[in-house]
């Protein structure tokens, strides 16, 4: 008999697997650093140095703060600790490029901790399902290899922020507008990136929260409204009282960048290069006389110039334009059925848009969709079937953000542990068969909020097409390590880089199709 | 009460209860996969710690001495190995594991002359240290342990959960957790720099025969393992007894004792042959097994003598010689009893707690020089 209350059962079990993924965190820490880790020490240098007015306009580093007033609050309630860990830390001109052992455990510990916010809206998150199924959630969220990548290797912190997002996303689901819309605020004021999903989140909100009658839908309105905008005022007031606005949005959104940043991200973009490239050069063999680009596609616009040979030049305008537009299918379902058990789908489907079509996008951003997806991995075969392509697909796009010998075989082996652990939970529990599966015994608690036109009983099973793309992924890499160098030694270094984005490119392509498939189909 | 009813539920592992069940379900090969990348995972994340003596000159640490080893077996005739000489000091890390771990270094050294010729080049690679030259040396210590004590650990659980009821077989993944994720382990082999994982491999795989009842194989693998390093003989007096019982036990114990015999002294033999030319060139090697002047590192070791050194200072009581006799004494009749149960009621589980009893009173007991 078991004298515990069900809730403390469910807050052990999931610190088990927080503190697991922790313990490997840990062990994590001295391998390789990109320059965000100096990027985030100026940053609590800056905010702890620095009064306000200076921090969005001080130039002592090259790595200027390029995220919202509550992410600079945060560093600053960080920098507290890091001055009394190691104050060099903090100084902003002797701290410049300061490496040292505290200072890189402070900071790695930061991160590790922060990632309780994520634990705790995960398990907000997974609260009704059912036992075998909210394991395999945590496990998928939790040991996530592209967050022990992104954040614990190359060093960021999306691990709350995402937290975050999953929060706000927990709160719609069950209902509570004004709190999820709250907290998506706050998010935003953390993050602008995640700013792609704003207009699902209006739409939806407008629909769900703000009816019933013309005055109870006002009155709702003013209510979330002041809520959003009291959010904003708290973030950007202060930077508002000192006439700093504009400095701020100028750091916030530097157009000096380029379509693409070195690394192609695998998004739609990567086709659309490709594209121009190779009529180029069918064009120069046709014999017309084509004008070699005098940009490059990673630079900034500078004047009239424009990376592109033949094809029209893409701004940050028709870049914007082209995510609504993708986004519009999505916001028409949600405008005309704002139904809560949709919107972790309707949210990564903008976040899929936005990585596919935006301006100068980072592969790290396809953890904004991969994640909120988790959730729904494991509502159906094809749902399982989708997020197994997908992570895969995106975790390995992640693969050349740690170039180093030292964590090859850790990122691979996280990859292929990922791939076994999804692999064995999935088939076992889309077996397929009635007999034997807990779901069957226990009174489906959600039967009504699953779709109809869904075959529970349906088999993970993944075709020869999914399983030959997956191979496709292995004979790059093995490309791009090994016979690449071996064939071509030095030259064309950029090449195994291409084919790991064009051919990442395709499969989130496929996701966002399934994805965008799946929100049109859906009653 | 709560045992109670869980002996009144059914055998099979009911889904609600098991979160493991979608591992466990498909069997021991699927499960020591998961378990196995996950075990993997954590030694590479501990190999990129520094090792033992990382930028400590001029000694360095365990770390050099492996280094060191590899380049005086890819660089030095077999013979020279164990003899002091003018290209072999062996003052500084001389070879002093058996012969099977000098073969070990050379086909490791093989690896690094390959892809890095100046870290195992004769005299000028002493004190070297590189990105290049770490991460090829960790990756040795990694393929010792995915090609010796994963498969090893495999055939082990394979052999012990053979013949367990089914309703077992759930703890058989807790098991493979247990041995392959031991944080000791992982943080001498993969963190200090050590190749334990091959010796305690071949001892675990002996095991494994001896519970599939494949006695003389696990002679081999022991043989193997104590040929590997002579602290494996922790367990000897435990594997002596099991299988002395065993013989015993049979129709002819006179043939089966003189087969293992002959397995035991073939396999020794084989290991050794580079080296049985002549009794010197034997005793050479052997000197170097048995150091008696060690005494240094033995101030860390939580043994009996050491610990009981504030109270006794055993040091100042008594000499080297008589110190040795006593801590001989105490080794052996701490074993002793388990070793003789062992001979009269060989079973498999008294095997394994021979193996720990044996290996309790060895480290306890034995010389070590304070």
């Amino acid at each position: 008999m078991k004298k515990s209350p069900k809730n403390n059962q469910r807050i052990s079990d999931i610190w088990w697997f927080a503190l697991v993924a922790a313990a490997l965190k840990l062990l994590l820490i001295p391998a390789y650093r990109s320059t965000d880790f100096e990027v985030h020490r100026h940053w609590l240098a800056l905010t702890h140095s620095l009064p306000l007015y200076h921090w969005y306009s001080d130039t002592t580093s090259p790595w200027t703060l390029d995220y919202p007033p509550f992410f600079a609050y945060f560093e600053k309630f960080l920098s507290f600790f890091a001055s009394l860990v190691d104050p060099t830390m903090t100084n902003l001109h002797e701290g410049l490029n300061y490496v040292s052992p505290l200072a890189i455990l402070f900071q790695r510990l930061s991160v590790i901790f922060s990632d309780v916010v994520l634990i705790y809206s995960i398990r907000k998150l997974s609260k009704d399902l059912k036992k075998t199924e909210k394991f395999l959630t945590w496990a998928l969220i939790i040991w996530s290899p592209g967050l022990f990548i992104v954040d614990h290797m190359h060093f960021q912190y999306n691990g709350f922020l995402l937290g975050m997002l999953l929060l706000s996303l927990s709160y719609l689901e069950e209902g509570r507008d004004v709190m999820g819309g709250f907290v998506f605020a706050v998010l935003l004021c953390f993050k602008h990136l995640f700013a792609v999903a704003a207009p699902v989140y209006f739409v939806y909100l407008f629909r769900h929260y703000c009816n019933g009658g013309i005055v109870k839908g006002f009155g709702r309105l003013v209510v979330m409204g002041s809520v959003v905008l009291g959010v904003f005022a708290a973030a950007y007031g202060p930077f508002a009282y000192y006439g700093q606005i504009q400095q701020v949005f100028h750091r916030m959104f530097p157009f000096g960048r380029g379509l693409c940043h070195a690394y192609w991200a695998p998004n739609f973009w990567v086709f659309y290069i490709i594209l121009d490239k190779l009529l180029a050069f069918l064009s120069v063999k046709l014999g017309f006389n084509i004008q070699a680009p005098t940009a490059s596609f990673t630079g900034g616009l500078v004047g009239d110039s424009s990376p592109f040979a033949v094809l029209p030049t893409i701004t940050p305008l028709v870049t914007f334009i082209t995510v609504l537009i993708a986004i519009t299918p999505c916001l028409i379902k949600a405008w005309r059925d704002p139904q809560p058990r949709m919107v972790t789908r309707w949210v990564a489907y903008a976040y899929t848009c936005g990585f596919l079509f935006g301006w100068h996008v980072h592969e790290k951003a396809s953890l904004h969709f991969v994640i909120p997806l988790s959730i729904t991995a494991l509502k159906s075969a094809e749902d399982a079937k989708h997020y197994f392509f997908l992570s895969m697909v995106s975790c390995y796009s992640l693969f050349p953000l740690l170039f180093e010998a030292q964590e090859y075989p850790i990122k691979v082996s996280l990859l292929l542990l990922h791939a076994v652990l999804m692999w064995f939970g999935f088939s076992s529990h889309f077996s397929g068969s009635k007999v034997g599966k807990a779901s069957s015994s226990v009174p489906e608690k959600d039967d009504k909020l699953r779709s109809p036109n869904i075959d529970r009983n349906a088999k993970f099973v993944v075709g020869w097409c999914g399983k030959a793309y997956l191979f496709g992924l292995f004979v790059v890499e093995i490309w791009g390590q090994f016979l690449h160098p071996l064939i071509f030694g030095n030259r064309l270094p950029f090449f195994p880089l291409m084919m790991i984005s064009i051919y990442c490119a395709l499969g989130m392509t496929y996701s966002w199709i399934w994805q965008l498939r799946y929100i049109a189909k859906s009653r | 009460m709560e045992k109670k009813r869980k002996l009144n539920q059914p055998t099979k592992s009911e889904p609600e209860s098991d979160i493991w069940a979608f591992l466990t379900c498909r069997g021991t090969k699927s499960t020591f996969v998961c378990i196995s990348l996950f075990a993997l995972v954590v030694r590479l994340a501990v190999a990129i710690h520094p090792y033992s003596g990382a930028a400590t000159p001029p000694k360095f640490g365990d770390y050099e001495a492996q280094r060191h080893w590899m380049e005086i077996t890819i660089n030095l005739p077999v013979k020279e190995w164990y003899r002091n000489s003018s290209t072999n000091d062996l003052s500084y890390w001389g070879l002093d594991y058996p012969p099977l771990t000098a073969y070990q270094s050379y086909l490791h050294g093989l690896l690094l002359k390959f892809f890095d010729p100046s870290s195992v080049s004769l005299f000028t690679s002493r004190g070297y240290e590189s990105y290049i030259g770490k991460l090829l040396m960790r990756w040795t210590v990694l393929s010792s342990d995915l090609l010796i004590f994963f498969p090893a650990v495999l055939y082990f659980v394979t052999a012990y959960y053979s013949k367990k009821p089914i309703g077992e077989k759930s703890s058989m993944a807790w098991h493979i957790a247990m041995v392959l994720l031991n944080p000791c382990l992982i943080l001498i082999d993969h963190g200090h720099f050590q190749y334990n994982c091959i010796s305690l491999g071949l001892t675990i795989a002996a095991v494994a025969a001896i519970f599939s009842d494949r006695d003389l194989v696990g002679s081999v693998f022991f043989s193997l393992a104590l040929n590997h390093k002579q602290m494996s003989a922790y367990y000897a007096p435990a594997f002596f007894g099991y299988l002395l019982g065993k013989c015993l036990r049979r129709r002819n114990p006179a043939f089966e004792i003189s087969k293992l015999g002959l397995v035991v002294l073939g396999t020794f033999a084989i290991v050794w042959l580079p080296y049985l030319y002549s009794a010197d060139a034997s005793l050479e090697v052997l000197s170097r097994l048995a150091p008696f002047e060690r005494g240094i590192y033995e101030d860390y070791v939580a043994n009996f003598w050491c610990t009981t050194s504030i109270l006794v200072k055993w040091k100042r009581l008594f000499a080297t010689q008589l110190l040795k006799l006593l801590s001989l004494a105490a080794t052996i009749s701490t074993f002793l009893p388990s070793m003789i149960q062992l001979i009269l009621l060989p079973t498999k589980q008294s095997f394994l707690y021979g193996m720990l009893n044996c290996s309790f009173s060895f480290y306890l007991f034995s010389f070590q020089g304070t």
